[in-house]
C-alpha cells in the first residue's frame, strides 16, 4: 500500500517537473507579463483594461505611435523613454507626453537602471499582445498530499494492530484467570465442585465467566482508549473550516493570480503573526478590480464597504467597519510561536504547515498542530547553519561539519526540542 | 572558623530557638480545599450525597467536553498605522513625573497597548534608571476604578455641563474679590506653568500653591537664606570621595535617588584595576536602604539626628565635644579627609530649615560648595516651601479664598491638619479635584474633572536648569478623561490645545543651534525623551549669618526624651502610589514588610514594653502611642539598627479613600508630622495589649542556615575590607575557610552527568556591592513576567509569588548592624536539586544552562520547592490570570485580572499559568528568545548586552549583568571569572549559573559578632 503511494508521489513528481520544464521556454509576452506584474502591477491594471493610479495600457504603443515622430524619434521610441524616466520626453517637449504628464497628480516611477532593455522587450511584447501570455496549465504541488495519506494510512494499520494484541492479551488473561481459578479450587480440595465445574464445561461460550470477564475487559480497554485519544484530541481543530465573512479565495489570489503570500502577510517575515491584511491593502488592487470572476461584483462590493470606499465616486466617502474574519489557526495559550522564527530564520515555506493555500477555495486548518506534530519537524528540519552568521556560536558543529562527522544541523541538535523553547 | 554571623530574623541569633512554623516552606495544609471537601469528609455524608457529588460531577465534565471550541474573531485594522505590526513591540520615549519626581522613561508598546516601562539611556538626568514606583506606574493606566466622566456632587457629568457651571462660577467668584487658589504638587512643566499664568491673568484673583507631600522646603529656605538662591542644589556624587549623609536616604527616596544612584555607584564599583572607592559615613537613627551600603554607620536618636550637624560643626570649627556618639569619629574622619585634600559632600535628610543652613555651613568649611554642591541653576524636583502654605492656610482661615482646584495633590491626606482642611473645603464656593482616581481630597470636592493618566498626555518637563523633555501619550485615553492643563486652558477661555501651548513652549528652548529648524529639534527631543544639558553655573558664595542662631535653634527644638519618633519614607512613596498593588506588595528593603505600615522599634525597647516575643514573626503588638496630642496605634516591628528609644513611621499608609479597603492599612503619618520636621519628641508610649497581623516575608522562604552538613554554617553573604581586597582580590571569598577557587578544585564530585552546552550558556553576575535595595528590580520582574500580586492574607501565610526577592541580611552589633542585600531568584543550577526531585520532568535543564519549567506539565507536587535550597520556587495557590476554564476561584486578587481592562497590561509574549503550578524565574526566557530572533533576522551572532533582563535594566546601580558565559568576550564571563565571584552555597554542589561579587567595605576594622 505504502509502496504503492509512493510511487504515485513520484509520479506526481514527474509530472510537476515537466511542467516546470515547459515554462522554461516561454515567449516574450509571458516574461514580460511577469515583469509588468512586479514592476507595472501596483499602478497600471495587469488587464490592461482598467484605470487605476495610472491610465489603462491596452493599445497604449499605437497611441504613442499616432503622436508622431518628434525630434526625428518615433512614437514607439518616445514611450520607451517614457517608460525608462518620463522627464525626459516632457523636458525634450514630446507633445504627447507632456499631456500624458497632467493624467494623475502622482507621477509615474522613474525605472532608470531598474530596467533592462530585455525586461522593456518583454513588457512592451506582453502589451503589445497580451493574448501570448495567457497561462499554459497549472503546477500542482502534490508531493505534499502523497505523503500525508502515507502516514495516516500506516496509522490506521498501527490501530489494527494495537487491537490485534489486545485480543491475544484477552485470550492469554482469560487462560491464566481459568487456570487460577482451578489452582484455587484445588487447593481448597472441593472435589465435587470441581467435578460441577467440568461438567458446565458445556455451557455455550458466551456465557462463561473467563468470556464474560473478557469482554468486559475489551470493553474497558476500548473505552479508555477512546478516552484517550478523544481526551488529547480536545481542543484540536485539524480539517477546521469556519465560514468567512468575505469569500476570499486564496485559490485565485495565490493560485491562479500567484500573488506572493507575504504581499499580504508581510509581518510573517518579520512578527510573531503572519498578520491578517488590512482591507487597505486589498484596495491596492480592487480599486482596479472590481469584479471577480466567481461572484462578481457582490465580494468586492463587502471590501469597499469595509474600507468606506464609494466606487461610484472614486472616494472613500463612507464610514469603515473593519472585516471580522474568523480565526482558523488557534494555538492554547501555553505554547509560544514565531512566525519570523521560521519563516525568515528558518526558510520554512508557508505550505509545510499551512498546506496547499493556494488550491484552498476556503482556508481549512491543515496542519493538526499537536505537539507531536511539532516536534517531529524540529527533529527533521535542518536550521540554516551554514547561510545564517547567528550559528557562529555553535563551533562544535561547525568543526564536526569541517571534519565530516556531521552532516547536518537539526533544530533539535540546537536545543529545539526543550520545553522552553516554546513553552514561555 | 567563622568570624563572622549573618541573621535575617533575630531567632537565628537565639542559640536554641525551636520556632514553630518559620522554616516549613508549606507548612500548612491545603486551605483551599475548605468548604469543598467538608461535604464529603464530614461524618454526616451519606451515600446520596456522595452520589449527588459525583453525579454533578460527571454532569459538568460531560457537558465542558461536549462543548465546540468557541469561535474566535481576528480583526485586522481597516487601515494599518505605518509603525504597528501586530506582535512587534515598539518603544516610546516619555516621562515618569509625580509630584515632582522625574523619571525619563521608555515604553513597551505591544498591539497598541503601553504594556513596560523601562529606563531611558539617553537621559542626561536618569541615565537609564527607574525606581519601583516609576516601574509600577503603568498598572494605573488600566485601572477601571479611576474616574471614568467628570463628576459632579459624587455623580457622573459631562464635561459640557461641568465645563459651562465651573467657568461661570469662578467668573463670579473672581467678581466678587474671592480668592481662586490651585493647590499643586511641585509643577517642573514650564508648560504647565504657562497654562496656569494663563489663568491667572483670566483670573485675577488666582493663586498658585505648591504643597508637596515631602516637603523640601527646609532645604529650600536653607539654600534662599545662604546663597540667596530659592532653588534646590545641585549635588555631585560623583566627585565626592567622602559621602555623609545624616539621615537621608539618597539611594533609595530622597530628592533625585536615581541620578544620586548613578554616580554615587560610579565610584563603590571595584576592581583589580579600579579601587578608587568612595568612603560613605552614614548616621540615622532608623536604618534606611542608603545605609546598608555604607561603610561606616552610626546610629543616634530621632532628637540627635536632628541636633548632629550643629555639634559637628561646632566640633569642626571649634573643637567642642558632643555628646551625641560619632560626632568625634565623623568630626575626625572628616578633618582627615579635608586635609589629605579629598572632595567631600554632606547630605542632610531633614526638612529642619536651621539643619540645613548647617549642613550648608559643614559643607562650606570642608571645602564642598562649588565642588560637590553648587547652588545656582535651577533645580525643579520640589518647590513647596512652608511660607507659602502658612499663607494659603492662613487665607483659608480667614475665609479670603473662595474656590480652590487640586492639581496633582492630595492635601487632606499629606497635610498635618487635613481633618480641618476637608471642612473648610466642604464650606467652599467651588472646589475641583483633577484628580483621576478616588482620593481622600477629590471625595470632599463638589466637581471632579479627572485628568488622563500620564501615559496619555502630552506634557513637558524641565527637571534641572537646561534640560528640556517632552513626555508624549502612548495610548488614547480609555475613558472619558480630559487632561487638568486642556481644563484650565478652557476655563480660562483660551482655544487651542494644549499640544500647541507645548510646541510654543519647546520653541523657546531650541537655542543650541544644533537643529536646522524647530521641527527637528522637537522630533528629536521627542525620540530621546530629552534635549539640553544641565549647566551648573552661579555664584556659590556661602552666607553665614544663620549659623549661630540655627544651632541654638535645633538645640532647642530637639530636646531628647526617653520616646522619639522619626517619619520616614521608603520606596513606597508619598501615599499617591498606595493603590498601588505593586507597591503595597513590594517588600521594604529593611523591614521585609509588605501591606501597610507599623513602627519599628529597637528590639530591646520592644521587649521592655512587653510587646510581644520578638521571636515570633506572625503577630505583633499593637502600641498606642500619643504624639502632639493625637494618639494612633499602630503593631510594632523589632528591627535591627533603629537607635534605642527611637520609633520609626513610615510615611505613604493608612489612606483612607480608596477604591478598595485593601490599599488603606496602617495609619497616615502625615497627621503627626508637621512640615517642617520629621522627628517628633516627647512621646508616649503605651503597650495596648492586644496584637495584630503584618504581612512580613522575612521569615519564610530563606535559606536554612544550617545546610546538609548538620552545624555546619555556610557563609551565604561573602564580605571584605577595601584594604583586604587590594592586598589579596580573593579576600572574603572563602568556603570554609579555604580560598574559593582552591576548595572547589579539591572537593567537589558529582555522580550527575555533565550538562553540555554547544552554544550559549546564560550567566547572570550581581555585584554585591552595587545593590542598593531599592526593589526597582522585583517590580520590572512582576511586570515582565505577569507575576501576580496575592494581598495581604495571603502573604501573611506565606503565599508571596516573587520570582525575585531581595534578602536582607544582618551581621555584627543588633543596636549598629551591618546590613547587606542579596538579591535572590532561581540560581538555575547546572546541578539542579529541583530537577531530580520532579516526577513528571516539568522542570528540567536547556541546553543553554537554563533551568526551565513547562508549565503545563507541572502537576504540582511541590517537591522541587522542598528540595530548592535557595527557596525561589513559589507555588501558584489561586488562578491569578483568570487562564483556567473554569472561572478564577480568587475573590483576592489586588490585581483583579479577570478585568478586561486590567488584563491589557499582561504581557503576551509571557506563558499562561493555571492554579497549581510551581513558578519562577525563567532568566526573562522570552527576552533571550526575542534577541536570539532578532540575531537570526539578521544573520549575525548575538552581541553582549543584547539581552538584558527585566531586573537588569530596571536597576539603577547596574548591579546585574547578564549575558552568554560561553563567550568569552562578554562582561558577564568576565565577571563570573573574577576573583570576587561565588555562588551562594555553591559547596554543595548545585553550580548555580548566578554567582554573586563580594562585597566591600571601604572600612578599616571588620565588625565582628
Amino acid at each position: 500500500m505504502a509502496h504503492k503511494l509512493k510511487k504515485v508521489a513520484i509520479l506526481l513528481v514527474v509530472i510537476l517537473l515537466s511542467n516546470v520544464s515547459t515554462s522554461l521556454y516561454a515567449q516574450d509576452a509571458k516574461a514580460g507579463k511577469a515583469t509588468f506584474r512586479s514592476k507595472c502591477g501596483s499602478c497600471h491594471a495587469v488587464d490592461l483594461k482598467q484605470k487605476m493610479t495610472g491610465p489603462a495600457l491596452e493599445g497604449v504603443i499605437d497611441r504613442w505611435k499616432a503622436a508622431g515622430d518628434f525630434k526625428g524619434k518615433s512614437g514607439e521610441q518616445w514611450l520607451r523613454s517614457w517608460i525608462t524616466n518620463w522627464n525626459d520626453p516632457v523636458s525634450a517637449g514630446m507633445p504627447y507626453a507632456v499631456k500624458m504628464q497632467t493624467y494623475d497628480a502622482s507621477a509615474m516611477t522613474v525605472f532608470a537602471g531598474q530596467i533592462s532593455d530585455e525586461e522593456l522587450n518583454n513588457i512592451l511584447a506582453y502589451i503589445a499582445n497580451p493574448a501570448a501570455a495567457a497561462p499554459a496549465g497549472t503546477s500542482v504541488s502534490t508531493t505534499m498530499a502523497a505523503v500525508d495519506t502515507e502516514s495516516k494510512s500506516s496509522y490506521s494499520t498501527s490501530i489494527i494492530v494495537a487491537l490485534l494484541l489486545l485480543l491475544v492479551l484477552v485470550y492469554l488473561l482469560g487462560r491464566a484467570s481459568k487456570s487460577l481459578s482451578g489452582m484455587s479450587i484445588n487447593k481448597s480440595g472441593d472435589k465435587q465442585y470441581t467435578l460441577e465445574l467440568a461438567e458446565e464445561d458445556k455451557t455455550p461460550f458466551y456465557l462463561k465467566s473467563s468470556f464474560k470477564s473478557g469482554l468486559m475487559l475489551i470493553t474497558t480497554l476500548l473505552f479508555v482508549f477512546a478516552l484517550g485519544k478523544s481526551a488529547m484530541n480536545l481542543g484540536r481543530q485539524q480539517g477546521y473550516q469556519p465560514t468567512q465573512p468575505i469569500r476570499y479565495s486564496h485559490e485565485l489570489h495565490a493560485g491562479k493570480n500567484k500573488i506572493e503570500c507575504q504581499y499580504c502577510h508581510f509581518t510573517a517575515a518579520d512578527g510573531k503573526h503572519a498578520n491578517i491584511p488590512s482591507v487597505s491593502t486589498c484596495m491596492n488592487c480592487h480599486k482596479a478590480v472590481q469584479q471577480g470572476p466567481k461572484y462578481g461584483k457582490s465580494e468586492i462590493a463587502k471590501i469597499y464597504e469595509a474600507v468606506g470606499w464609494d466606487p461610484n465616486t472614486s472616494t472613500y466617502s463612507k464610514q469603515p467597519k473593519p472585516v471580522e474574519w474568523v480565526r482558523i489557526h488557534n494555538l492554547p495559550d501555553h505554547v509560544y510561536f514565531n512566525h519570523a522564527q521560521h519563516v525568515t530564520a528558518g526558510k520554512v515555506e508557508c505550505q509545510t504547515c499551512h498546506g496547499p493555500i493556494e488550491k484552498m477555495e476556503e482556508v481549512y486548518q491543515y496542519s493538526p498542530l499537536s505537539m507531536g506534530w511539532c516536534i517531529n519537524c524540529h527533529r527533521n528540519h535542518d536550521v540554516q547553519f551554514v547561510d545564517n552568521a547567528y550559528y557562529k556560536t555553535f563551533a562544535k558543529f561547525h568543526e564536526e561539519i569541517k571534519n565530516g562527522t556531521r552532516k547536518r544541523v537539526t533544530v533539535s541538535d540546537i536545543g529545539g526540542t526543550e520545553c522552553q523553547k516554546c513553552h514561555y | 572558623m567563622q568570624e563572622k554571623k549573618y541573621w535575617q530574623s533575630f531567632a537565628e541569633l537565639e542559640p536554641n530557638n525551636s520556632l514553630p512554623t518559620d522554616h516549613k516552606e508549606f507548612g500548612d495544609d491545603l486551605p483551599v480545599l475548605e468548604g469543598i471537601l467538608e461535604p464529603i469528609t464530614d461524618n454526616d455524608t451519606n451515600r446520596r450525597d456522595f452520589l449527588k457529588t459525583l453525579g454533578f460531577t460527571v454532569g459538568a465534565a460531560t457537558i465542558a467536553a461536549g462543548c465546540s471550541i468557541p469561535e474566535k474573531k481576528s480583526i485586522p485594522y481597516v487601515n494599518r498605522p505605518e509603525e504597528i505590526a501586530p506582535g512587534i513591540a515598539s518603544y516610546y520615549s516619555s516621562v515618569y513625573a509625580q509630584g515632582g519626581d522625574y523619571v525619563s522613561i521608555l515604553v513597551k508598546n505591544r498591539d497598541g497597548r503601553p504594556i513596560k516601562i523601562e529606563g531611558n539611556p539617553d537621559s542626561k538626568v536618569t541615565k537609564g534608571g527607574t525606581t519601583a514606583l516609576a516601574q509600577a506606574s503603568i498598572i494605573t493606566l488600566y485601572d477601571s476604578n479611576r474616574h471614568q466622566n467628570p463628576k459632579k456632587a459624587g455623580k457622573d457629568s459631562d464635561w459640557k455641563t461641568v465645563d459651562s457651571e465651573i467657568a461661570a462660577k469662578l467668573s463670579q467668584i473672581n467678581a466678587s474679590g474671592g480668592k481662586i487658589a490651585i493647590v499643586s504638587s511641585t509643577i517642573n512643566s514650564p508648560s504647565t506653568n504657562a497654562v496656569i499664568a494663563q489663568f491667572k491673568a483670566k483670573y485675577s484673583n488666582a493663586i498658585h500653591v505648591t504643597h508637596d507631600a515631602m516637603s523640601y522646603s527646609g532645604l529650600i529656605e536653607a539654600t534662599e537664606k545662604s546663597f540667596g538662591t530659592k532653588t534646590l542644589p545641585n549635588y555631585n556624587f560623583a566627585n565626592a570621595d567622602v559621602i555623609l549623609s545624616i539621615g537621608a536616604d539618597f539611594l533609595a527616596t530622597w530628592l533625585s535617588p536615581i541620578e544620586y544612584s548613578k554616580d554615587y555607584i560610579l565610584r563603590r564599583k571595584v576592581s583589580k584595576e579600579s579601587t578608587n572607592m568612595s568612603k560613605h559615613i552614614h548616621v540615622e537613627s532608623v536604618p534606611s536602604a542608603s545605609s546598608a551600603t555604607a561603610d561606616e554607620k552610626f546610629v543616634v536618636s530621632a532628637s540627635e539626628e536632628a541636633r548632629f550637624v550643629g555639634d559637628l560643626y561646632s566640633a569642626l570649627t571649634s573643637g567642642t565635644s558632643s555628646t551625641i556618639p560619632g560626632v568625634n569619629a565623623v568630626k575626625n574622619a572628616l578633618l582627615q579627609a579635608k586635609d589629605a585634600g579629598k572632595s567631600i559632600l554632606v547630605v542632610n535628610g531633614t526638612n529642619d530649615k536651621n539643619a540645613q543652613i548647617l549642613t550648608y555651613a559643614v559643607n562650606s568649611f570642608l571645602g564642598a560648595i562649588g565642588n560637590t554642591v553648587s547652588v545656582g541653576s535651577a533645580v525643579n524636583y520640589k518647590k513647596g516651601t512652608k511660607v507659602e502654605l502658612d499663607a494659603f492656610n492662613a487665607d483659608l482661615s480667614a475665609g479670603s479664598i473662595k474656590a480652590v482646584l487640586f492639581l496633582d495633590s492630595n492635601p487632606v491626606y499629606s497635610m498635618s491638619n487635613g481633618d480641618k482642611l476637608a471642612e473648610q473645603i466642604k464650606k467652599l464656593d467651588l472646589s475641583i479635584s483633577f484628580s483621576d482616581r478616588i482620593d481622600e481630597t477629590s471625595s470632599v470636592c463638589q466637581y471632579i474633572c479627572p485628568t488622563n493618566h500620564y501615559l496619555e498626555s502630552w506634557n513637558d518637563y524641565e527637571p534641572k536648569q537646561g534640560i528640556y523633555s517632552i513626555g508624549q501619550p502612548v495610548i488614547s485615553p480609555l475613558f472619558n478623561t480630559r487632561q487638568a492643563q486642556q481644563s484650565l486652558m478652557i476655563w480660562s477661555g483660551a482655544t487651542g490645545t494644549y499640544y500647541d501651548v507645548i510646541r510654543g513652549t519647546a520653541a523657546s528652548y531650541n537655542n543650541s543651534g544644533e537643529y536646522a529648524n524647530f521641527d527637528g529639534f522637537w522630533s528629536y527631543t521627542i525620540m530621546k525623551g530629552e534635549s539640553g544639558n544641565s549647566t551648573i553655573s552661579g555664584s556659590n558664595a556661602f552666607n553665614a549669618s544663620a549659623v549661630s542662631e540655627s544651632i541654638a535653634k535645633l538645640q532647642s527644638d530637639y530636646p531628647k526624651s526617653k520616646f522619639e519618633i522619626k517619619f520616614y519614607q521608603t520606596v513606597h512613596g508619598d501615599g499617591s502610589s498606595a493603590d498601588n498593588p505593586f507597591i503595597q506588595e513590594l517588600p521594604d528593603p529593611v523591614s521585609r514588610m509588605t501591606w501597610g505600615n507599623y513602627f519599628i522599634a529597637n528590639p530591646a525597647d520592644v521587649k521592655e514594653m512587653g510587646a510581644d516575643d520578638i521571636l515570633n514573626e506572625k503577630r505583633y503588638a499593637i502600641l498606642n502611642v500619643k504624639i502632639n496630642g493625637k494618639t494612633v496605634s499602630l503593631p510594632v516591628v523589632s528591627v535591627a539598627g533603629v537607635a534605642p528609644g527611637t520609633l520609626g513611621m513610615k510615611f505613604g499608609f493608612g489612606r483612607t479613600k480608596t477604591s478598595n479597603a485593601e490599599y488603606q492599612y496602617g495609619a497616615n503619618a502625615y497627621q503627626f508630622s508637621s512640615n517642617d520636621s520629621n522627628i517628633a519628641t516627647k512621646v508616649e508610649v503605651s503597650n495596648s495589649g492586644e496584637y495584630d497581623k503584618l504581612a512580613s516575608v522575612q521569615s519564610y522562604f530563606t535559606l536554612n542556615h544550617k545546610g546538609l552538613g548538620g552545624e555546619k554554617t555556610r557563609d551565604l553573604i561573602k564580605e571584605t575590607t577595601l584594604a583586604e581586597y587590594k592586598a589579596n582580590p580573593e579576600a572574603g571569598n572563602t568556603i570554609l575557610g579555604k580560598g574559593r577557587k582552591e576548595w572547589i578544585e579539591h572537593h567537589l564530585v558529582t555522580l550527575y552527568p555533565k550538562h553540555e552546552s554547544l552554544g550559549h550558556k546564560w550567566g547572570m553576575v550581581i555585584d554585591l556591592n552595587s545593590c542598593v535595595g531599592c526593589g526597582a528590580c522585583v517590580v520590572a520582574c512582576n511586570i515582565e513576567n505577569n507575576v501576580p500580586v496575592v494581598g495581604k492574607n495571603e502573604v501573611h501565610r506565606s503565599h508571596d509569588m516573587h520570582w525575585l526577592r531581595i534578602d536582607r541580611y544582618h551581621t555584627g552589633d543588633v543596636n549598629n548592624p551591618d546590613v547587606t542585600f542579596q538579591p535572590m531568584l532561581c540560581q538555575h543550577c547546572d546541578n539542579a536539586p529541583c530537577e531530580n526531585v520532579c516526577p513528571v520532568s516539568a522542570t528540567n535543564h536547556s541546553s543553554e544552562g537554563i533551568n526551565q519549567m513547562a508549565y503545563n506539565r507541572c502537576i504540582g507536587t511541590r517537591y522541587c520547592a522542598n528540595n530548592c535550597p535557595y527557596k525561589v520556587r513559589r507555588f501558584n495557590w489561586f488562578d491569578y490570570q483568570g487562564a483556567d476554564a473554569w472561572g478564577s476561584g480568587n475573590d483576592e486578587d489586588p490585581l483583579n485580572r479577570t478585568d478586561s481592562v486590567a488584563r491589557m497590561v499582561l504581557n503576551p509574549d509571557v506563558v499562561t499559568r493555571s492554579r497549581g503550578v510551581i513558578e519562577k524565574c525563567s532568566f526573562c526566557t522570552q527576552k533571550i528568545q526575542a534577541s536570539k530572533l532578532e540575531a537570526k533576522k539578521e544573520s549575525r551572532e548575538l552581541r553582549d548586552g543584547d539581552i538584558q533582563t527585566a531586573c537588569q535594566s530596571a536597576c539603577p546601580t547596574n548591579a546585574i549583568v547578564f549575558g552568554d558565559v560561553n563567550n568569552k568576550n562578554t562582561k558577564a564571563f568576565a565577571s563570573s571569572e573574577d576573583e570576587r565571584a561565588f555562588g551562594v552555597i555553591e559547596e554543595i554542589y548545585t553550580k548555580p549559573n548566578v554567582t554573586y561579587l563580594t562585597k566591600v567595605r571601604n572600612r578599616d576594622l571588620k565588625k565582628t559578632v
